[in-house]
């Protein structure tokens, strides 16, 4: 199995039966899947109150190599998200901004997004968007247009409606597919490369959501070059973030 | 793979999918058994699940003929229950050991009077079940309608229902997991720990599904290779060969 560049986990409790709970644990499933490093965003940050769960996730992270974590932001609280910015957003161990249009009922073009968008330039880090419908898909579009020098990651690539986030962003060159997904759609993989290329499609697992291994096996599965495998696993990220 | 355990993927379908362009011809998936290792696959009929079960069981019986490494597996439509009871005891005589139910493509609630005289005839006749269960809820309320004799399957076990399901096996020792779903990290770890390995089956919904996505997190799970190989192959053979 080829080394793996993970952009998308987390960290914290999901109302699931699980063993594994703490940043011991993870680094263990870390290993086992052979990911290298990976990105996590606080659970508590995203369901429940972003400003204790940020500082929970990076006071935990210190010290693990493997861990880099995403600053989650609100934009129901715009002056609080940017406060979280400055805290968190020039720090080695922060990969890039998390937000989740879900949890948040804010689409990430709202205004107040866009207010946190614009203030998140100047760190110059990529932007994990959740992205569950072709509003999302439209949604991120649309601001990543607005936003041409931030790099927009389009969290789980539409979900089971997964191809019209194809087709919305297929001409958007600062938007990056991540298709992690409860819906192992057989071709998936192969769609998304022929509509973006084979530079923009990366890896994230989901963790603890999901087993890494389950969404590994879309990509060792798909018909598709080892070169363009190991791109989506590794190269990807490591190019254009940087990891 | 588990000391060279066989492997049984316990559901598998071919035929034409209208939703997204998708390949799922016979050649394709016994090609995909064959790259992965696969030794024997239950297979049931897209047509089946879609359009006509008749016709669609009529085309799994075929294709299990015709190949040796297939199983056919069997489909009903609740909805037309006129038939249908007919349908499950011819199916039995030409062999089929193992009925799936997918409402959630065909548009019928669990709760539903059709279905349940269905769940009751196959548990007579000791023949297995298979539901997809993705739902919160699905588990609880088959467990409700089921009254024994067989083992039943769920399909579509995830992180979103995996605690409920955990708390329905407890409770009916036939209800069993088909593992297709089945993706959190300790998924396999946490169901065998809980229930045992023997209430687990491996399943792939191949190749409208990757074969990967459901294979790997069983190769990388942290479990034995008794429990593995109970899992690839030991579980489904026992209920294909009639035990509950």
């Amino acid at each position: 199995m080829m080394p793996i560049l993970d952009i998308h986990a987390h960290y914290g409790v999901w109302q699931f039966p699980t063993q594994a709970r703490n940043v011991d644990a993870l680094d263990t499933y870390l290993q086992r899947f052979g990911i290298e490093k990976a990105c996590f965003s606080s659970v508590e940050a995203l369901t429940c109150n972003f400003v204790s769960g940020n500082a929970r996730l990076f006071k935990d992270i210190e010290g693990h190599d493997r861990f880099l974590g995403y600053c989650t932001v609100n934009p129901n609280y715009v002056d609080e998200s940017i406060a979280e910015m400055k805290k968190y957003m020039s720090k080695s161990r922060c990969f890039g901004l998390k937000v989740h249009s879900g949890y948040s009922q804010r689409p990430v073009n709202s205004a107040p997004m866009r207010e946190i968008l614009n203030a998140s330039r100047r760190y110059g880090k990529p932007v994990l968007a959740h992205t569950w419908s072709p509003t999302d898909c439209a949604a991120i579009a649309e601001a990543a247009a607005e936003f041409a020098t931030l790099k927009f990651i389009m969290g789980h690539m539409g979900g089971n409606d997964w191809r019209p986030a194809l087709e919305a962003v297929e001409e958007i060159l600062n938007v990056f597919l991540d298709p992690c997904c409860s819906y192992a759609e057989r071709d998936k993989i192969r769609e998304a490369l022929d509509a973006v290329g084979p530079k923009r499609v990366v890896f994230g697992s989901d963790l603890m959501l999901l087993n890494p291994a389950f969404v590994a096996g879309m990509v060792v599965g798909s018909d598709l070059p080892e070169r363009d495998k190991e791109r989506i696993l590794y190269t990807n990220a490591k190019e254009a973030f940087g990891l | 793979m588990a000391n060279g355990t066989p492997i049984i993927d316990a559901h598998t379908l071919f035929g034409f999918w209208p939703s997204r362009k998708a390949d799922l011809r016979p050649e394709t998936l016994v090609a995909l058994m064959k790259k992965n290792g696969i030794a024997k696959s239950l297979v049931v009929s897209a047509t089946g699940i879609l359009y006509d079960f008749l016709r669609g069981n009529d085309e799994a019986l075929a294709f299990g003929r015709q190949s040796t490494d297939v199983f056919p597996l069997g489909t009903v439509d609740p909805k037309r229950h006129v038939g249908c009871a007919e349908e499950i005891d011819k199916r039995a005589e030409q062999g089929f050991k193992l009925f799936s139910f997918y409402p959630q493509h065909q548009g019928w609630p669990l709760d539903f009077l059709p279905f349940q005289k269905l769940l009751d005839k196959l548990a007579e006749k000791k023949l297995a079940t298979m539901v997809y269960c993705g739902e919160p809820g699905a588990a609880t309320l088959l467990a409700r309608m089921s009254k024994g004799g067989a083992s039943v399957i769920l399909s579509g076990v995830s992180y979103g229902n995996l605690g409920e399901v955990l708390a329905v096996m407890k409770d009916h020792a036939q209800f069993m997991v088909e593992s297709h779903m089945l993706n959190t990290p300790d998924g396999f770890e946490v169901l065998c720990g809980e229930v045992g390995a023997h209430r687990v089956v491996f399943g792939s919904l191949s190749p409208l599904k990757y074969l990967n996505s459901a294979l790997m997190p069983l190769k990388a799970a942290t479990l034995t290779d008794e429990e593995k190989a109970k899992i690839l192959s030991g579980n489904i053979r026992r209920i294909l060969s009639g035990e509950a």
